[in-house]
């Protein structure tokens, strides 16, 4: 485990005692931690793919050697330019894909397949059509075989959870994209997963939408203490909602750097020191955004050292997308 | 007013003519054959057996369309088949069909069932092949069993495509009843069509190709077309 963390850093340390005394629900040590048991491991995952074939044929090596873990009720964030790996890391974790090297743990078991413990929400939110939002959040328990009343109960309650109560009898071709994703959000939360794994979730929401819900977000987390893995090509998102950002770099996927985001929840989003860390952070990726400029640009293009990590609102944005 | 087009086209070019009728003397036509119960027995024979032979196509259809998708050989055999069999006009079976099953009933339902299966089977193919992956991904995350998946995600996800391809199968069905009718000689529409015009009975003759047209539209609009609007605007594909 990256514990590099400072003693102060005030990861996440869900105590049921703490919360009763009212206190900040992720005031914790780094050593409260370790205590709370991991979620995930993987060591040395990696995994290429094959595209073309004969002479053309070229292998491109999406992941190499990741190696980190995931502690129980931790909010991490992992974070990168396109290309990265990070979608494929995340199907590794969910089961979804295979890796060619190296394992994943969860719960100290090797990962077989894909399971409702690790459920995964995607970036299209793939609610099913032709059910109303309703029968949508009721998809994982009736797969999980819960009878007709439970279903109801339980999908109503986690409807309630991200204010869709009204919209439970409309199907998701009338909702808007905010409202599609709450309700992928209700539909994965009612199975009770022990990890949640987002990738990109808000990523095609406008920007207003996405704040709201980030706020959504996080207060779901604060209320289900789950484990989550949040992916995203956002700095800015990483740094309102995680305790522990993994910055990730492409050509191939590694790991760059595991930053801790040390403070408490919930945030306020445009405290001046999360600001600071972002453009921190960002400064990270300068050499991956140069990688970027030569690949999808002229020989004689280059960024600026300090164009992109400083401080707003002088920094260039090019295709971060924080968008905000 | 077709009755006015057509009454002036008949008074303008056909009066001299031996075969073509005036409105009025079809509608006459038509109405006796409806007061004599001889539409009646028609109507039941032939639609009897488009139902009959329509339904064995969409189950034979669906069942090897699903094949064809989980079994290599079979879509090794069906696929360039299919194409075949479709590319043939429904009339061009009958001969075979008689030389196979003889002058009767086994006859037309042979060539309904050829003229309509591979609709059905293209379409149940096509409408489970464009199931899109993020479905499969989600019951795949949600720990749905292989059956589940089936029913409960991609029947559901192939339904649009498949109820156009009833709505394609029917036309095909109907044409092919037709085809069959008219060619043997068995109770039904396509037989009273042929006959009329051998014994030149030329108002009845035109009596039956309008009940024909009608059927046909009715049928469409009431049952197939309802069917494929329903379904598309249930899956939010309206207005596509």
């Amino acid at each position: 485990m990256n514990a590099a963390a400072p003693a102060t850093s005030g990861t996440p340390g869900v105590s049921p005692v703490q919360e009763e005394h009212g206190q900040d629900a992720r005031g914790g040590n780094a050593h409260k931690r370790d205590a709370r048991g991991t979620k995930v491991r993987l060591r040395g995952v990696s995994k290429h793919f094959e595209s073309g074939v004969g002479d053309g044929a070229h292998r491109f090596e999406a992941l190499r050697d990741i190696s980190f873990d995931v502690a129980d009720g931790e909010f991490l964030a992992l974070v990168g330019p396109s290309g990265c790996g990070k979608s494929t890391l995340i199907n590794v974790i969910a089961g979804l894909d295979k890796p060619d090297a190296g394992e994943v743990f969860f719960e100290g078991q090797p990962v077989q397949g894909a399971g409702p413990d690790r459920l995964v929400i995607f970036q299209d939110h793939g609610l099913f059509p032709w059910l109303t939002v309703q029968k949508n959040v009721e998809f994982g328990l009736r797969v999980l075989g819960l009878d007709k009343q439970a279903r109801r109960e339980r999908a109503a309650r986690y409807l309630q959870m991200v204010h869709l109560t009204r919209f439970r009898h409309s199907f998701p071709f009338q909702l808007s994209g905010g409202m599609k994703q709450r309700t992928a959000l209700a539909r994965a939360l009612a199975v009770e997963p022990q990890v949640l794994l987002m990738d990109e979730p808000f990523a095609a929401l406008d920007p207003r939408t996405r704040d709201i819900l980030h706020v959504e977000l996080q207060n779901l987390w604060l209320q289900t203490h789950k484990t989550i893995v949040f992916v995203t090509h956002s700095v800015e998102e990483a740094v309102r909602l995680s305790d522990r950002i993994v910055v990730m770099a492409s050509q191939p996927g590694r790991v760059r750097r595991i930053i801790p985001v040390p403070f408490p929840h919930p945030r306020d989003f445009l405290d001046p020191e999360l600001v600071e860390l972002r453009a921190n952070i960002l400064k990270e990726f300068e050499e991956e955004l140069e990688i970027l400029v030569k690949k999808e640009g002229d020989d004689d293009w280059h960024l600026k050292a300090g164009s992109i990590s400083a401080r707003p609102p002088r920094g260039v944005d090019l295709g971060l997308a924080d968008g905000i | 007013m077709w009755i006015l087009v057509w009454q002036t086209a008949f008074e303008l070019f056909g009066r001299d003519s031996y075969t073509f009728k005036p409105p009025l003397d079809v509608l006459g036509a038509l109405w006796e054959e409806v007061r004599n119960g001889d539409m009646l027995w028609d109507l039941l024979a032939s639609l009897g057996r488009v139902a009959l032979c329509f339904s064995l196509a969409v189950l034979s259809g669906a069942l090897l369309g699903f094949l064809s998708l989980t079994n290599r050989w079979v879509e090794w055999l069906i696929g360039p088949l299919i194409l075949g069999v479709q590319s043939l006009p429904s009339i061009c079976w009958v001969p075979m069909a008689i030389i196979t099953f003889g002058l009767g009933e086994s006859a037309i339902l042979f060539v309904v069932l050829i003229g309509s299966v591979g609709s059905i089977t293209v379409a149940t193919r096509d409408g489970l092949r464009q199931v899109p992956t993020t479905y499969h991904r989600v019951a795949a995350t949600f720990g749905a069993s292989s059956r589940q998946r089936l029913f409960w995600v991609s029947i559901p996800a192939a339904l649009p495509v498949f109820v156009s391809g009833l709505k394609q199968g029917w036309s095909f069905a109907w044409r092919s009843l037709m085809a069959g009718e008219v060619m043997l000689k068995v109770a039904g529409l396509g037989h009273t069509l042929t006959i009329s015009r051998e014994n030149a009975d030329y108002p009845r003759m035109f009596a039956v190709m309008i009940v024909l047209v009608w059927v046909s539209v009715l049928v469409d609009r009431a049952i197939f077309s309802r069917l494929e609007q329903h379904v598309r605007a249930r899956w939010g594909l309206a207005g596509r």
